[in-house]
Parts: C-alpha cells; sequence; structure tokens
C-alpha cells in the first residue's frame, strides 16, 4: 500500500547533481522555489519548465520512475484546480452548470496555482532523489549553523532528521510484514463500517508501536554505548568539501532567479 | 493434490529501479499430508515462494491452484484460502499484540467465526501442542514471556485455526540449540500424529534431513534440486556451489563412500551412523 510513495526517496547514482555539495543544492533548491514563487506568466512557467527538465535529463533519474512518483501530487493538483475553476469569481463566464460557473479568473488563477504546485514538487524531488538522506541532513546542519548563536540546536535537529528518514523504509517494511502476518490469521482490514474498520486496526498498530519504541530504545543504548553526548565538539568522517563546481551551481541558479524575476517586471 | 504452483514468476517493484525478480518459473505440486522442507540461502526466495501458497502474494506470471481451482483476486476467496492455510512467518512474535496470551492464540479462530466455548477449547489444545501449559500462561501478557515462549505463542494462534496445511518460515530461527530441537520436535509430532501437512522453510539441512520426506532446493528464485534428501544430498557438489552445508553424517557417508564403501546415503543420525559402521566392521572382518 505504500509502493507508489517516492517523495524523499533516494536514488543512489553517479550524475552531477549527485556528486554537487548538498548545502549547494539546498541554496540552490531555495533559489529555484525563489524563481517558481515570482514567475507571474505562462511563458515564465515555459523556461522554468525546460530548465527543470534540462536538469532531470543531466540527473540521469529515469523519467517513467521519477514521473510516476509524483501522481500522488498530481491528484492534489487536480483538487485545487478544480475549487479554483469553481469558486474563484472574476472575468468572463466560460461554462454554466445549473448555479455554478466556472469564470475566466478561475481557469487562469486556478492553472497557476496547479503549475506552481507541480513545479514545487518536482524541484524538490529532484533534491531528495539526488542526495542521501545523511547528506541532505549534514548540508541542512552546515546551514543552520548560525542559528545556534540564537538558541536553535542545529544539530539536534539534524540528527532527528537523519533518524527519521533512516527509519522510514525500516517501518514501512515492518507494518507491510506485520499486515500480511495477520491476514494470514483471517484478519479482515477492509469490510465493515468506519468503526469496525479502526478497530480492525489494533492487531496493526500495537505490534508497530511496540517494534517502534524497541528500536529507539535499542538506538539509544547503542549510541550511548559509543559516547554519543550531542553535536559540541563533534567531528565527522566526510566532512563537506564545496568545489567550484558548487559555487558555479549556486550562482547559476541565482542567475536564473534574477535574469526570470527581472523578465517579469 | 493440496496446491500446485504452476510456473510462477514473482517480480518486487516492477518498473523501479529496485524491481527485483525473487521467483522464476517455479512449479511446484504439494501433496495431502506430506512434509516438505524447502532450503535455499538468504535472498534466494524462500519467504516470497510460500506466501503464493496462501495467496498473500499473487503470482506475476503463472497460476497457483488450490483444490483445482485457480487462485486469484477474489477477495472472498482468498480469505478463504487464508483461513486453510496457516502461515507462520520468520520471527513471528512480532505479530503479537492482545492483553494475554489466550486471547491472542483467539484471534485466528474467532476471525473464522467460530464460537466462544470451540475457541477456548481451540485455544487450549493449541497451546499444548506447543508446549506450553494453559493454565500458566493463558492470563500472562504475550509480551512479558521469553522470546522462545513468544514463538510458541505465535505458533499456537496459527495452530488454533486447525488449517489443513500449515507453513513455518525458520520457526527455529535464533533459538538456542534446545529450543530449536524442541520446536522442530513438535513440528515433527504434529506431522505423525496429526496428520497435518507440513511444510518447513529453513536454511540447514542439518535441521530437516532427518524429518522432512521432501526436498527443495531454492537459489536464486530458481529451483536447483528436488527430491528426498537422501537423493538430494547425493549432489553434493551443487549444494556446495549454493553454500549449502551437508550435514554432518551425510559428509561421513559420502567419505566412506569415496573410500569405496557401500553405504546408504539416508542416514541423519549419529545412532544410525554407528549401526551402518558397525555392521561395515563386521563385514569386512568376516
Ligand atoms: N518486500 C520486498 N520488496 C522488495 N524486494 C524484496 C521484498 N522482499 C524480498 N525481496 C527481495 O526478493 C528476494 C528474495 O527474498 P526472500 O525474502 O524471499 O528471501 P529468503 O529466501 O526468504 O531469504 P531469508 O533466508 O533471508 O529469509 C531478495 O533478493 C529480496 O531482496
Ligand atoms: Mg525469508
Amino acid at each position: 500500500m505504500f509502493k507508489s510513495i517516492t517523495i524523499g526517496q533516494f536514488l543512489p547514482g553517479e550524475s552531477l547533481l549527485h556528486r554537487l555539495d548538498p548545502r549547494a543544492k539546498f541554496i540552490a533548491l531555495i533559489l529555484f522555489i525563489g524563481t517558481v514563487f515570482v514567475v507571474q506568466t505562462f511563458f515564465g512557467y515555459l523556461l522554468l519548465g525546460i530548465v527543470l527538465f534540462g536538469l532531470l535529463i543531466v540527473s540521469q533519474l529515469p523519467l517513467r520512475y521519477f514521473f510516476r512518483g509524483l501522481r500522488p501530487v498530481f491528484y492534489i493538483t487536480l483538487f485545487t484546480l478544480i475549487v479554483h475553476f469553481f469558486m474563484t469569481k472574476g472575468g468572463e463566464i466560460i461554462l454554466r452548470f445549473g448555479p455554478l460557473t466556472v469564470e475566466s479568473d478561475g481557469v487562469y488563477l486556478g492553472t497557476f496555482m496547479a503549475l506552481r504546485i507541480i513545479f514545487l514538487v518536482i524541484c524538490t524531488s529532484i533534491l531528495t532523489l539526488t542526495t542521501s538522506p545523511i547528506a541532505l541532513a549534514d548540508g541542512l546542519e552546515y546551514l543552520m549553523r548560525p542559528l545556534t548563536k540564537i538558541g536553535v540546536p542545529s544539530h539536534e535537529i539534524a540528527m532527528m532528521m537523519t533518524i527519521a528518514l533512516r527509519f522510514i523504509p525500516t517501518l514501512m517494511e515492518e507494518s507491510e510484514k506485520i499486515t500480511k502476518a495477520q491476514l494470514a490469521r483471517g484478519a479482515d482490514f477492509e469490510s465493515g463500517n468506519i468503526f469496525r474498520r479502526a478497530k480492525s486496526m489494533v492487531p496493526l498498530l500495537v505490534p508497530l508501536f511496540v517494534s517502534v519504541f524497541r528500536r529507539a530504545d535499542d538506538l539509544a543504548i547503542a549510541m550511548e554505548a559509543r559516547c554519543y553526548r550531542g553535536g559540541k565538539g563533534r567531528t565527522r568522517l566526510r566532512e563537506l568539501l564545496a568545489t567550484p563546481l558548487d559555487y558555479f551551481a549556486v550562482l547559476l541558479s541565482a542567475l536564473f532567479l534574477i535574469a526570470v524575476a527581472w523578465s517579469q517586471v | 493434490m493440496l496446491l500446485n504452483l504452476k510456473n510462477i514468476s514473482y517480480t518486487y517493484m516492477p518498473g523501479t529501479p529496485f524491481e527485483v525478480t525473487a521467483l522464476k518459473n517455479i512449479t511446484l505440486d504439494i501433496h495431502q499430508g506430506e512434509y516438505l522442507a524447502i532450503i535455499g540461502q538468504t535472498g534466494s526466495g524462500k519467504s516470497t515462494l510460500i506466501q503464493h501458497l496462501n495467496g498473500l502474494l499473487l503470482p506475476t506470471t503463472g497460476e497457483v491452484y488450490l483444490d483445482g481451482h485457480q487462485v486469484n483476486k477474489d477477495k472472498k476467496r482468498l480469505t478463504a484460502m487464508r483461513r486453510r492455510i496457516g502461515l507462520l512467518f520468520q520471527f513471528p512474535e512480532q505479530q503479537l499484540f492482545e492483553e494475554n496470551v489466550a486471547a491472542d492464540v483467539a484471534f485466528g479462530p474467532r476471525n473464522l467465526g467460530l464460537s466462544d466455548q470451540e475457541i477456548a477449547v481451540r485455544v487450549d489444545r493449541a497451546l499444548r501442542l506447543v508446549g506450553l501449559n494453559p493454565s500458566e500462561v493463558r492470563d500472562r501478557s504475550p509480551f512479558s514471556l521469553s522470546g522462545g515462549q513468544m514463538r510458541r505463542v505465535a505458533m499456537a494462534g496459527i495452530l488454533a485455526m486447525e488449517p489443513d496445511l500449515v507453513i513455518l518460515d525458520e520457526p527455529a530461527a535464533g533459538l538456542d540449540p534446545r529450543g530449536k530441537e524442541e520446536i522442530l520436535n513438535r513440528i515433527d509430532a504434529l506431522h505423525r500424529e496429526h496428520k497435518m501437512t507440513v511444510v518447513l522453510v529453513s536454511h540447514s539441512m542439518e535441521d530437516v534431513a532427518s524429518r522432512a520426506e521432501r526436498l527443495i532446493v531454492l537459489a536464486d528464485g530458481e529451483i536447483r534440486l528436488a527430491g528426498t534428501p537422501a537423493d538430494v544430498f547425493q549432489d553434493a557438489a551443487v549444494l556446495e556451489e549454493l553454500g549449502l552445508a551437508l550435514p554432518q553424517m551425510t559428509l561421513l557417508m559420502l567419505r566412506l563412500r569415496s573410500a569405496g564403501k557401500e553405504v546408504p546415503m539416508n542416514i541423519f543420525s549419529v545412532e544410525a551412523a554407528k549401526e551402518v559402521i558397525l555392521q561395515m566392521m563386521g563385514g569386512d572382518k568376516s
């Protein structure tokens, strides 16, 4: 049941995008998100679309897999689109269903919003698909470091993120296994009204919680046994090293943002 | 014939970069009343294969027949199938969830829609079958038991459904030698005394050699060898190539054979080997 979720998934590879420093990719992502928000015209989106498609090609990600992973987002987008079509008023009336009307401003705004969501997800997916969770957390920790001065526990946040990301696949695997084990005992998760169905989840949730707590406990002991005591004075195995290429990537993204912003005024 | 698998293949996550073909063109029949063991290394597809036997997985290509009827996506038929074929997963202690042992063992029978009376009888019977004393463990929390006891409770949960066929995925994994011996002997007893059809998954030849009537050896999702244990062990070279260690006594018999002695291959215990060797020595003397 979790098979179609690819958001947050990492696909190991050797492409240029895979090799970039995670910090550079993070900054570039923020710049790209900025670009998505400054775009005001469909021409701007066309430009952005071409650039993102270019990045996808460079990343060597399998296209079919990439777009299939976007499918859940597509449904959310479709919903936004429909809401806008019927709720946003203004401009000419294009269609009329009894008391409901679709007006041109709604179509325009709806399409715009839908494109915005899709582009945001594409940008983010390119980052997560080409960056290992550990690298992501390392990059984030580094970028948040200035915030430690005002009391933000940047190391702890990054550590929590790493652990959470690390355990998502494990938990999915586990929940699939437990579901199957209970199905083998004749459990029925799908019939009956909502209360019966909620109750039928108990044989699934109890073992899952037990296992989560056990894992958390094991992990805490394992970390303590290796003298983990937070971020202070901690050195790392893999130092992040920015190369000229990383600076170049950030520079290009910034230039792209400026160019797009300029073309839109 | 209870179950037939015809040319089944199974692919995990097809169409993604993580695609794995775990089973390739497997054909297998399971007969009423037999004791079949499935052997193979880690990742050879054993767990994937047995999930086809009770409809938890449907083959990507190929067909599965239960009593001659093809198994398909039909929800009702699948549920009915799962109720007739008990499957105990690897590390089944993870599936316990009720507040006490009796309630947990009763989960399966309750799903069968049996009466409370019948359920209580079955729970006690199943607990005894796995070597637990019902009056001792019935009211304890399953989470307060030892690992080995939890595993037995999980096994009782399957047996209480009184399936026609019970499939056990590495029931002895991670137990100490005595616990292992004990659980395997319990399964033997189920087969011999209760005429239960048993499919046992293992990666240890030693465990199944003397117990199973038929063996299939899985490697990379394909059946490499099949037959009685004695037959299969003749192919020592193939087994070695697959990284499966032969039972000690079989190694001994093979050594004797290569030294030119006429010894049978179906010797799996020290006692039986002793008999054979004494006989052989007596024969030599005369
Ligand atoms: N849920 C899954 N998703 C993707 N691939 C899987 C899944 N389960 C198993 N596989 C893959 O299928 C192959 C066969 O796995 P399977 O679990 O059937 O092996 P096994 O013989 O039971 O091994 P073990 O002795 O370790 O239990 C392996 O390559 C495994 O990586
Ligand atoms: Mg397995």
